[in-house]
Parts: C-alpha cells; sequence; structure tokens
C-alpha cells in the first residue's frame, strides 16, 4: 500500500497523544496539578495534530464532518467520534484540575479518560484491521501493536519530559512496555510474512484455477491507474529487511542503551539529555514501523495486475 | 446509513461468459463514454494523452494465460464492480456516502456526500473503486443506474452500456435472484464462478467460465494436424483456379 505522509502522521501522532492522556488518567488525579496540566497540554496538542493530519489524506476535507455519522458500522466513523469524546474528556479533565474544582468526578474523569484513550487507539487501528483485502493487516495483532506503541510512546513522553510524575516504579514500566510493545510488533512482521496475501491468489481471484497455472498476461493499460498507485507499492526485499533493522535499532537498541547510560549517569543535565533522546529515539523506530506498515502490506487487486 | 441490507428484492447485475469475450474492449470505451455525462461527476482523464497516459474506468479488460500441459490458451478477463451482497466497501464508509439498494441490489456512491477518503478502495478485494482525481470523490460501476430505468430511451437500450456494445454476447444483465431470469439460465447451465470467494463478499456478478472445447486435449492430439489441411488437393472449379494461379 502506499505510504501517506498523512495517515502515518495521523495515527502515530494521535497513538502518542492519547497514549499521554492514558497515563495521565492512571498517575494524574493525584499528582502535582501543574506538571499534568502540561503534560495533558502535550497530549492534547499531540493528538489534535495527528488528527489534523488525517484531514490531508481527504480529497474533500471540507466534508470531513460527515464522518462522524456512520458509527454504527464503520471504525472510521467511530475512530472520529471516539477522538472527540475523548479529547473532551481529557480537557475537562485538566479544567478540573486547573481550577480545582469537582475533585470527585475528576477522579472518574481520570479513569474515564484512560479507558477512551484506549478504545480511541483501538478504533484507530480497526480501520485497517478491518480490511480482509490486506491479510497482513487482518489480525488481532495490528490493534495490539497500535496500542502498544501508543503506550509506549505516551510513557516515553512522560519519562522524558514530566519525569517527576513517575514513582522509582516506572523504571520497570517502561522497560516493560519497551520490550512488550517490540515483541508484539515482531510478532505481527513474522505473522505478516507469512500470510502474504492470505487464501488468495490469481487463481481464486480469476476463478480459472481449474485450467492449472494461471498468470497475468496483458494489464487493462500500460501506465499506471489509481489502483495501481494506490495497491501496487512494493518495498524491494534488501531495503525491507535493512528498514526493519533500523526500526528495531532505533526504536528498541537505542533506547535500551540509553536506558542504561540514565540509571547509571550521575550528571543530572545529560540524564535530561538521554531522556529526551529516549523519547526520539522511540519515536522514530515507531514512526518507521508505522511507514512499513503501509509500504509492506500488500492488497489482493494486484494479483489481477500482475505476479504477485 | 452504511449498514448492509439483510437481503435485497432483486439482485441485479452481469453475467459475464469468459469462453466468448474477445478483448475488443469495445465495453471498457462505451462504459467511459457513458459514464463520462451520466449519473454523477464526469470520469477524469488526469492525462488523456502523450507518454503515460492516466484516467478514471470503472471497467477494465485484464487478460490471463492458463498453462495445463503443454498448451497454453488466453483469456480475456472483464472486471468491474461485483455489487457483492456482503460489499465490505460500504460498511467502511464513514460518511454514509456509500449504500447498497434494497430494491434492486446496486451498490452505489452518493457523490454529496463522499469526502474523498479512499477507503472503500482499499476495502475492496477487487480493486472496483477509482478515486476521481478532479471531483475529489469515489466512482465506481452503478450498472447504469441512468440507463436501465431510463424511460427516455428506447427499450432495448434499458440495459448497462457495457452489455449493450458488447459485439460477442459475451455480457448478460438481469436479475439473478429470479431463478426463471436469462442470466440465472445462464449460470445454472454453465460453469459459473464467484470471483475470490474466500474474500466472503458474495459477489453479485458471475463469471461464465471457458469450455473445454478448444482445451489443449484436442489441441494436442495427434489426430488435429493443422498441415493435413493445408496438403489437400482442391478440386472442381478451386481446382481450376488453383491452377490458373499456379500456372500448371
Amino acid at each position: 500500500m502506499h505510504p501517506a505522509v498523512s495517515i502515518i502522521v495521523f495515527s502515530t501522532f494521535s497513538g502518542v497523544g492519547f497514549g499521554i492522556c492514558f497515563w495521565l488518567g492512571v498517575l494524574g488525579p493525584n499528582a502535582n496539578a501543574q506538571t499534568v496540566i502540561i503534560a495533558g497540554f502535550f497530549g492534547l496538542v499531540l493528538a489534535v495534530i495527528g488528527l489534523l493530519s488525517s484531514l490531508f489524506h481527504l480529497r474533500r476535507p471540507a466534508r470531513a464532518v460527515r464522518a462522524l455519522s456512520q458509527w454504527r458500522s464503520s471504525w472510521l466513523s467511530r475512530e472520529g467520534v471516539m477522538a472527540i469524546v475523548t479529547l473532551s474528556c481529557v480537557f475537562l479533565f485538566l479544567v478540573g484540575r486547573f481550577f480545582n474544582l469537582f475533585i470527585d468526578l475528576v477522579t472518574i474523569l481520570a479513569v474515564l479518560m484512560s479507558l477512551l484513550s484506549l478504545a480511541t487507539v483501538y478504533s484507530t487501528a480497526m480501520i485497517y484491521t478491518q480490511l480482509k483485502a490486506i491479510p497482513a493487516w487482518h489480525t488481532i495483532l495490528t490493534p495490539l501493536v497500535y496500542i502498544g506503541f501508543a503506550l509506549l510512546s505516551g510513557m516515553a513522553f512522560i519519562f522524558s519530559f514530566m519525569s517527576s510524575l513517575l514513582g522509582d516504579g516506572m523504571l520497570l514500566v517502561n522497560l516493560v512496555l519497551l520490550l512488550g510493545s517490540w515483541g508484539i510488533w515482531f510478532l505481527w512482521v513474522l505473522r505478516s510474512d507469512r500470510i502474504g496475501l492470505g487464501s488468495s491468489n490469481v487463481e481464486t481471484a480469476t476463478g480459472l484455477g481449474k485450467f492449472g497455472n494461471i498468470t497475468p498476461f496483458e494489464p487493462p493499460h500500460l501506465g499506471p491507474n489509481y489502483l495501481t498507485r494506490e495497491m501496487g507499492y512494493t518495498l524491494p526485499r534488501s531495503k525491507s529487511r535493512l528498514l526493519r533493522a533500523t526500526t528495531l535499532t532505533i526504536g528498541l537498541v537505542i533506547p535500551l542503551l540509553l536506558f542504561c547510560f540514565i540509571f547509571f549517569s550521575s550528571i543530572p543535565w545529560l540524564v535530561e539529555v538521554f531522556k529526551f533522546l529516549y523519547f526520539c529515539s522511540a519515536f522514530a523506530g515507531i514512526f518507521i514501523s508505522r511507514w512499513l506498515f503501509f509500504a509492506e502490506a500488500r492488497h489482493t487487486t494486484m494479483l489481477y495486475y500482475r505476479k504477485e | 446509513m452504511t449498514s448492509l441490507p439483510k437481503s435485497t428484492e432483486r439482485k441485479l447485475g452481469l453475467v459475464i461468459d469468459l469462453d466468448v469475450c474477445v478483448g475488443c474492449h469495445a465495453c471498457v470505451t462505451n462504459c467511459k463514454a457513458w459514464n463520462t455525462s451520466g449519473y454523477g461527476a464526469p470520469l477524469a482523464d488526469e492525462s488523456p494523452y502523450g507518454n503515460d497516459p492516466s484516467g478514471v474506468w470503472l471497467n477494465r479488460i485484464h487478460s490471463f494465460e492458463t498453462e495445463k500441459g503443454e498448451m497454453n490458451a488466453l483469456v480475456h478477463f472483464p472486471k468491474s464492480c461485483l455489487h457483492c451482497d456482503d460489499a465490505p466497501c460500504v460498511t467502511v464508509c464513514p460518511t454514509g456516502a456509500s449504500y447498497k439498494r434494497v430494491s434492486d441490489g446496486i451498490v452505489l456512491v452518493d457523490e454529496a456526500k463522499c469526502m474523498g477518503c479512499g477507503l472503500c478502495a482499499w476495502a475492496c478485494p477487487y480493486g472496483a473503486r477509482e478515486m476521481d482525481p478532479t471531483e475529489g470523490v469515489m466512482k465506481k460501476c452503478t450498472l447504469c443506474v441512468d440507463r436501465i430505468y431510463n424511460k427516455n430511451l428506447p427499450e432495448e437500450d434499458r440495459e448497462p452500456a457495457c452489455v449493450r456494445t458488447c459485439p460477442t454476447n459475451a455480457r448478460f444483465f438481469g436479475d439473478l435472484s429470479d431463478p426463471d431470469s436469462e442470466v440465472s439460465k445462464l449460470v445454472a447451465n454453465r460453469e459459473a464462478v464467484d470471483l475470490m470467494p474466500e474474500q466472503e463478499t458474495n459477489p453479485v456478478n458471475q463469471y461464465l467460465l471457458p469450455t473445454e472445447r478448444y482445451g489443449a486435449e484436442q489441441l494436442g492430439s495427434p489426430d488435429f494436424n493443422l498441415a493435413s489441411l493445408a496438403t489437400q488437393k482442391p478440386g472442381g472449379i478451386l481446382s481450376w483456379i488453383d491452377n490458373l494461379f499456379n500456372g500448371n
């Protein structure tokens, strides 16, 4: 599939934004109000950047508000509705903490905010998971990868910039998230390599299986079209391997090394630099992995156009 | 609502005979001609001329080579929207632009509601939907909904443009839910297939497989010898003409 920057920014930025909101719901009801509000502000801004970026993928963005109407059937619609509900909830929570209002309600809002953030990231993932025509995406592992990366990047952001919110145990939580989310990603990649186009092949696509081996002979036209541009994106195997290795290095190995530095370093400003690099590296890794999510995905339509 | 109807009153669709199609692209051309001036926005051509032509088409003809034993055969393969009973393109639509009609089962796009996100094109396993580059809305086969009910047209023209124009009668249009319709009889009498049944879309359109008439068995058999036809001696008037030209 064509890796559109607008969609990659959408899912990674809204991921980290809602990830931050999730953790604020867990940590925030009793923590220092000022820090919580700054973190919450960043959560909101990052999520909104992501959501606005998705508008750039629309050919008619002025009609985007219609996308909230079909929540009964469409995951894309559900994602939009959930995002707005979640952002409203986060906003109310922050207002509550800022003015020290409705203290009891703030605790409830915090729980709600965490649950809604997870549900929104789940809906984002389901937009892709629901597509049976792209077998690599059509698995429960896809929402797990999305949720894992949202929790990881959200936690990394708080750890890097607002670590006063975190107790000592949070070092362990970071480590678990780092290993856990990349572990799920690794399983996803293994499955996607194995599944290919699933049970679809050129024989089922044409129904001509009983005539033996079928090969595409002539495409309908010599040039590309919307379908081949959108669904015919191919990444050479060598490039794919290199990018996967890069993703793991930047997203997992470097953050792990930085973790050791942070743990053993005694120079305070150096620790801050390492923490900053920790978030940047983890997020960059997630960003490249999301690019790969699209670039490596294969669509059944291409069975009609070329030997798959 | 972009939920699918539980059932439709009729199932209008196409039956395409792969035995007969010669890949002439007449249906493709007539589809483009009709639909660029018919229902909805015109079908845009970003680049109609030159080295890299590109545009929106609702019907395209692929071709496939079959390989069995020593003999190969070429199958021309027209492909357009299959108007699936369980159309995945409809349920993914967030705006309510995509819908399947209860009255006849046709899958349509309300172009006034479409925001051009392209998710329906991703959801379709067959590649039946294409984004219009100038209008920014999704285009697809309408089964010529503006022809088949059009009282201003003579009755024989009230069928999809592709069916009307096919010079070899490879395309048939009708109600596949009615067992007495011509299309249902074709499906019953010939070997008809769903495309990608594993995708569980339950397509309405059916493809009739090539018969084994010209199959590898006959062409490959020693009795079937084209050279023997060429060496036959002509008789009668043909012999006279033959002699005239050959001068003996």
